[in-house]
């Protein structure tokens, strides 16, 4: 019920922005010239600013990073907090676990620190005690001691561990390790604490969040959890885990939990799974899960409701498409990790791979919703780091890897990552990515949930290129000309994560409104795509990539395909120049193939001009080989969140 | 009573008696390490934690069937830790070892958070730390794109045209463009994001109140006009006492945890054998 309200509230949003009608506003004096707009803008009120509620320029966050609290972060030998993943998260300098300075190239907007629930919070075992032990009294002397600082502080400290250790704590001491006490630091509270202290609106938001990580005899089924809400709301509960009674490993479990919480505490929660590509065919089932429970109408719409976003590229692996899947996309096999799934403990087969790509699952969705009513997959792309550095490193120049054993080092890519009987993924297969972009209205943890709720969020491999996309009925090369065609994006069609509107009479096709501009300090810009995945009446489903805006004069061969844009890279200074490629590319693109009676969804795939790949980095900066098969370059990329659209029933 | 005494001299009753002692002792001696004991007590007290475990995930007190289970699970880790216990298996863990480390630490930290700061003792802080609390200089701007590389008289001409007539709507004029017309008080990174490096710094010192430029981003030339200019500053510590009281504690929590392990570190000899010992000696 709440996000039908949330869906509603965006759309009068939206209408809010609409430009009063033509005449009633002050227009704006005639220009010479061609770049200069007029008919579209004459109806504007006088100050361009009010009336508009809609984003002005994405957030870049990142939406899945570990600290030394998961314990498997740690075991690798994480010695970083959250603090300390704020920090860098909004700029600062930081020094490594492994000793070495670090920085990002510019802050992020947003972080959420997800660490692994299970494992957790293992110290509301200390503070639980044994009550029955404790019968003397100190507390006075260790505060007043703590209070005078230096030497005495430590002794206190020292003096108040011995008592605690031989179960000697006055009780009243004790009442202070109670849940609810003011130094009573479950792990959990912790975390909280910390993501309040670091959420500034307006500058740096801080999530709440956690992963609940299910592992079905190493199929990955993990998901992140994000919270809308402060500590008021989420110190009411505690992570979800996946072990049985009280967790469990079954996604229809963690539902009900996120469920019970927006009961209880009147807050909101949302899901964000990744590595369908880990996940030997469970991530996204056709027919039913892992356990053989068939999917339903509760499967379908729960999933609907609490999964709207896809976690699409990370450090383990790009999980957009798949070769196999996508023979004719040349695009297709970016960081592709398909050997087996989580622990390589079961090798992959081909008939797994439709069950774990997000293109794929975005074209099942399809035919699942003409089965049982609801899309299941009906979600956006975003990209993440999933590090478990407490360091967001999506770049290729200052990637920081995945864990604290892959932190810069020179045999780091000559490393296997992990290997076994089934197979073997190195060190340099490790993807620099990603990041996710959100347009939020503000910086703010509400704007940003609610952004992502309505699914207006793009993922990239690590630069920042804005991207935006529109679907409507009636957009024209003039719209596009528009000195700021968001205006009309917003006016006339809907943004990516959204639905067409219903096809207006003596309409024909719908076309898309795309403009990508690259990263400010990044590589200019190859080519803009976009993806048509859609259901026949056969109920089969297909896939088209077309290209539809491109740097320079190519044109697209006799097979179709445009020729490639080049490449600059200097791969012994791990150097490139920005002299080929565009800095910003926009299309008005008119689906040519459209049938007004199937289901189809439509995203955006952009590419940047060939850069040199981390590795290279690596190379140069430790004077070394690349390994034998290595790329040497990369092609980064964003993926959008779909549009959709439904045939009138 | 003769044939009791017959039978205590009867060799063969000595040889079985001695016997029976030695085997007795034998067994007395070689008494395993002492077993896990074979009670598990789960008391008011557990069960109500586990029913609070519970709670706490799920926001409602546990059914009769949920308790039983949870408490059912319990008693199956409870055996299974005091099985692994009796085994040895928690030495030479990793996980064991990093998450009593992790323990051990939190107990120090717990101390720091006891901590309240004597008179005086923040403000002395804060002094010393200024630099860390300064907020960036801020600017309000509009701006009008202009390309890549525009005609020079086009630039001058939609310049002056702008600084004559104020009631011109910027967000008409020049290109095609996703960068934002206005930007809101926002510090350099702020700016440098959207715009590129060093724009923020190019601009910072442009008169306030009037359209100028072109000034040059990473997308191409643009004219400016600076709406507010707000320098950088120190707050007053009212502003910031919570960033500061928390940094105060990080610090104070860092401090107290180097000086534990230090003192603990004293009651041992380490020795560090090998070719490379001597570079490798802990300090």
């Amino acid at each position: 019920m709440t996000r039908v309200i949330f869906a509603a509230a965006a759309a009068m949003a939206l209408l809010a922005a609409t430009p009063v009608a033509s005449g009633e506003g002050i227009a704006t004096p005639g220009h010479a010239t061609k770049q200069s707009l007029s008919a579209a803008y004459t109806g504007k009120v006088y100050s361009p600013y009010a009336k508009r509620s809609y984003p002005e320029r994405p957030l870049w966050g990142d939406s899945h990073l570990h600290t030394a609290l998961s314990m498997d972060a740690g075991l690798f030998g994480n010695r970083l907090p959250p603090r300390d993943a704020y920090r860098f998260a909004r700029g600062e300098e930081v020094v490594s676990s492994t000793g070495q300075a670090v920085r990002l190239s510019r802050p992020l907007d947003w972080l959420v620190v997800a660490d692994h629930s299970d494992g957790m919070g293992f110290f509301g075992d200390l503070a639980a005690g044994k009550p029955d032990l404790l019968t003397f009294e100190q507390a006075a002397r260790w505060s007043k001691g703590l209070a005078q600082g230096g030497e005495a502080s430590v002794q206190a400290a020292l003096d108040l561990i011995g008592t605690f250790s031989q179960g000697k704590m006055d009780p009243k001491l004790l009442g202070l390790y109670s849940p609810g006490s003011k130094i009573y630091k479950n792990l959990w509270e912790k975390v909280i604490d910390d993501a309040e202290a670091f959420n500034d609106p307006g500058r740096f938001t801080a999530l709440i969040g956690f992963e609940w990580t299910s592992l079905i005899n190493g199929n990955n089924m993990h998901r992140v959890v994000i919270f809308r809400d402060g500590a008021v709301r989420t110190r009411q509960v505690v992570p979800y885990t996946t072990q049985t009674p009280i967790g469990s490993p079954d996604p229809r479990d963690l539902w009900k939990y996120m469920a019970s919480y927006e009961e209880q505490t009147g807050g909101e929660v949302l899901a964000i799974p990744h590595n369908g590509n880990l996940s030997n065919g469970i991530m996204f089932p056709l027919e039913a899960q892992w356990n053989g429970t068939e999917l339903d109408e509760t499967y379908v719409t729960q999933r609907d409701k609490w999964e709207p976003i896809y976690e699409a590229t990370q450090i383990k692996g790009d999980g957009e498409a798949h070769p196999f899947l996508s023979p004719d996309d040349e695009f297709a096999d970016y960081g592709t990790w398909d050997i087996g799934n989580l622990d390589v403990s079961e090798a992959k087969t081909n008939e797994m791979l439709a069950g774990e790509y997000a293109r794929e699952a975005l074209k099942r969705g399809l035919q699942i919703e003409t089965r049982l009513g609801t899309n299941p997959y009906k979600f956006g792309l975003i990209g993440a780091t999933d590090s478990h550095t407490s360091l967001a490193t999506a770049e290729e120049d200052n990637f920081f890897g995945k864990h604290a054993g892959y932190e810069p080092k020179p045999d780091r890519m000559s490393h296997p990552f992990m290997e076994n009987e089934n197979g073997r993924i190195m060190g340099w297969q490790m993807v620099a990515s990603g990041l996710a972009a959100v347009w939020a209205t503000e910086n703010t943890r509400e704007a940003i949930f609610d952004a992502m709720l309505r699914k207006e969020v793009y993922g990239t491999t690590g630069p920042r290129m804005s991207v935006r996309l529109f679907g409507g009925w009636d957009f024209t090369e003039q719209d596009l000309n528009s000195r700021m065609p968001a205006i009309v994006g917003y006016e006339r069609g809907v943004p990516m994560g959204g639905d067409l509107r219903s096809m207006p009479e003596g309409a024909e096709a719908p076309n898309f409104m795309v403009i990508a501009v690259r990263d400010p300090i990044g590589a200019n810009l190859d080519r803009v795509q976009i993806i048509k995945g859609w259901l026949d009446a056969d109920g089969a489903t297909h896939e088209k990539v077309y290209d539809v805006a491109w740097s320079g004069d190519r044109k697209p061969g006799a097979d179709g395909k445009l020729p490639a844009v080049g490449n600059t890279v200097d791969v012994a200074n791990a150097n490139w120049t920005n002299t080929i490629g565009a800095s910003e590319l926009g299309t008005v693109w008119t689906d040519p193939d459209f049938d007004p009676k199937q289901k189809a969804f439509y995203y955006v795939r952009v590419l940047e001009i060939p850069t040199p790949r981390w590795t290279t980095y690596d190379a140069f900066r430790y004077g070394i080989d690349l390994p034998e098969g290595v790329p040497a370059t990369t092609q980064e990329r964003a993926y959008t969140a779909p549009i959709w659209f439904t045939p009138p029933s | 009573m003769r044939i009791l005494t017959r039978l205590l001299r009867e060799p063969l009753l000595h040889f079985l008696a001695i016997g029976g002692l030695i085997f007795l002792l034998f067994g007395a001696l070689n008494e395993p390490r002492p077993g896990p004991t074979d009670t598990i007590v789960v008391g008011p007290a557990q069960i109500e934690q586990l029913a609070n475990g519970f709670q706490a995930v799920w926001r409602r007190p546990p059914t009769e069937d949920e308790l039983r289970a949870t408490i059912n699970e319990f008693v199956r880790e409870e055996i299974y830790y005091r099985e692994a216990l009796a085994l040895g298996l928690d030495r030479g863990d990793t996980i064991v070892r990093r998450r009593l480390r992790q323990k051990m630490e939190f107990l120090t930290d717990i101390g720091a958070d006891l901590l309240e700061p004597a008179e005086g003792e923040l403000e002395a802080y804060f002094a010393a730390n200024e630099q860390t609390y300064r907020r960036d200089a801020q600017l309000t701007f509009e701006q009008v794109y202009l390309g890549e590389t525009p005609p020079s008289d086009h630039v001058a001409d939609l310049l002056s045209r702008l600084q004559l007539d104020p009631s011109l709507d910027p967000s008409d004029l020049g290109e095609r463009t996703l960068l934002p017309a206005r930007l809101r008080l926002s510090p350099p990174r702020a700016v440098d994001d959207v715009f590129g490096k060093g724009f923020f710094e190019r601009i910072a010192d442009l008169p306030v109140g009037i359209w100028t430029g072109p000034v040059a981003s990473s997308y191409g030339l643009h004219l400016v006009h600076i709406g507010a200019s707000l320098p950088a500053r120190t707050p007053p510590l009212e502003d910031v006492r919570d960033a500061v009281l928390r940094d105060w504690k990080a610090a104070r929590a860092a401090e107290i945890r180097e000086r534990y392990y230090a003192q603990l570190r004293e009651r041992y000899v380490v020795e560090i054998q090998g070719a490379d010992a001597r570079t490798m000696e802990s300090r």
